[in-house]
């Protein structure tokens, strides 16, 4: 949830990448970094790179400045894969507010995006099971590749996005649609929470 | 010695002064910074913090699982050189935490003792809470847009 400091005004908003192994959790936060105005950002900083080849969890905090008198920023997160990294995922995904849920294109990679959206939901819901709805968008990624190799769009949402959320096809090598994706889920994080609350 | 709550600034003074920490950080439970002593690079403050509070948030998780209700107190980390004292406490404000790391100069014993007195001092020196006003005033969509223009200026 939110982080408010009521006292100096401060908004924190936690958004997580989450996705299947492989799917390029990483290199979205890369691509993120290399094309914020440099300004607003921190460094992306990798914890835990002691533990294996890729780091526990990446952070990459962001600067949206002064919305409605409120100093607000974003610490964006990439979930790890790793199966005994399961207590950070959670902690993490315990504290989010919006999700940025990446899905590999490739046909070969249905069912691993199908499990990695099971595990989501596992994480996002409380102690005692009940679901949490958290603003989620859909990032389509290695739209890059050969058409033939990748799943059409419809077919994906109908998989994974039943409910219909917003989806954006990207590509994080080229930095094809990463930031949009990230102005939709700000975007809609932020109107959810200035809805939530008396005078907004 | 640098403070974003003023009222935090004569305790922490103290404690550096009695326990001779080389580096002091006291944060919200979810890393926000409150105050610290003996950094010098702003990144490492925020790894610190970040750090410091997720040891403690997998070690309150640790203590849930294996159902110890009191939690386990202070995590202490003795090296060759330095030691790490990391230890949460509860303020009107919610639950802090403070990262302290000591060397030869000083001992966990001290560390111990002054932190405790910190803790107690912070409880009884924060003010009043403002109550939360509307967190969110007209104009809200103009100064968003105006925000993510900003951030993705560069696109």
């Amino acid at each position: 949830m939110a982080r408010i400091d009521a006292e100096r005004r401060d908004l924190t908003l936690t958004v997580v990448v989450y996705g299947a192994p492989q799917v390029g959790k990483t290199t979205i936060l890369h691509c993120i970094q290399d094309r914020v105005t440099p300004e607003k950002r921190g460094p992306l900083v990798p914890f835990g790179t002691d533990f294996g080849v890729a780091p526990m969890l990446d952070w990459l905090p962001l600067e949206l400045g002064v919305i409605g008198g409120w100093r607000t920023s974003v610490n964006l997160y990439a979930i790890p894969d790793q199966r005994h990294a399961d207590a950070t995922r959670r902690l993490i995904l315990a504290d989010a507010d919006g999700v940025m849920f990446a899905a590999d294109t490739q046909a070969g990679r249905l069912a691993e995006n199908v499990s990695a959206m099971r595990s989501l939901r596992d994480n996002l819901d409380d102690p005692d099971g009940r679901s949490r709805a958290v603003p989620i968008v859909y990032l389509y990624t290695k739209c890059d590749l050969p058409e033939e190799l990748q799943l059409p769009r419809e077919a994906l949402n109908l998989e994974l996005n039943p409910s219909a959320h917003p989806d954006f096809a990207c590509s994080a090598l080229k930095g094809e649609g990463v930031l949009e994706a990230l102005h939709g889920v700000i975007s809609i994080v932020m109107r959810q929470y200035a809805s939530q609350r008396p005078g907004a | 010695m640098r403070v974003l709550e003023p009222w935090v600034a004569e305790p922490l003074a103290e404690f550096l002064r009695e326990s001779s920490a080389r580096l002091t950080l006291v944060m919200t439970s979810a890393g926000q910074v409150i105050a610290q002593h003996g950094f010098t690079r702003s990144v490492d403050v925020m790894s610190a913090a970040a750090l410091g509070a997720g040891i403690l948030a997998t070690t309150d998780e640790l203590a849930r699982t294996i159902d110890e209700p009191a939690g386990f107190g202070a995590v202490v980390h003795q090296g060759e050189r330095q030691g790490v004292w990391l230890s949460a406490f509860d303020t009107p404000r919610g639950r802090w935490i403070g990262l302290v790391v000591f060397g030869q100069e000083s001992s966990i014993g001290l560390v111990r003792l002054f932190f405790a007195r910190l803790a107690a001092q912070i409880q009884a020196a924060a003010p009043p809470l403002a109550p939360v006003r509307d967190v969110l005033a007209e104009g809200f969509e103009r100064e968003l847009d105006n925000s993510l223009r900003s951030l993705f200026g560069s696109r």
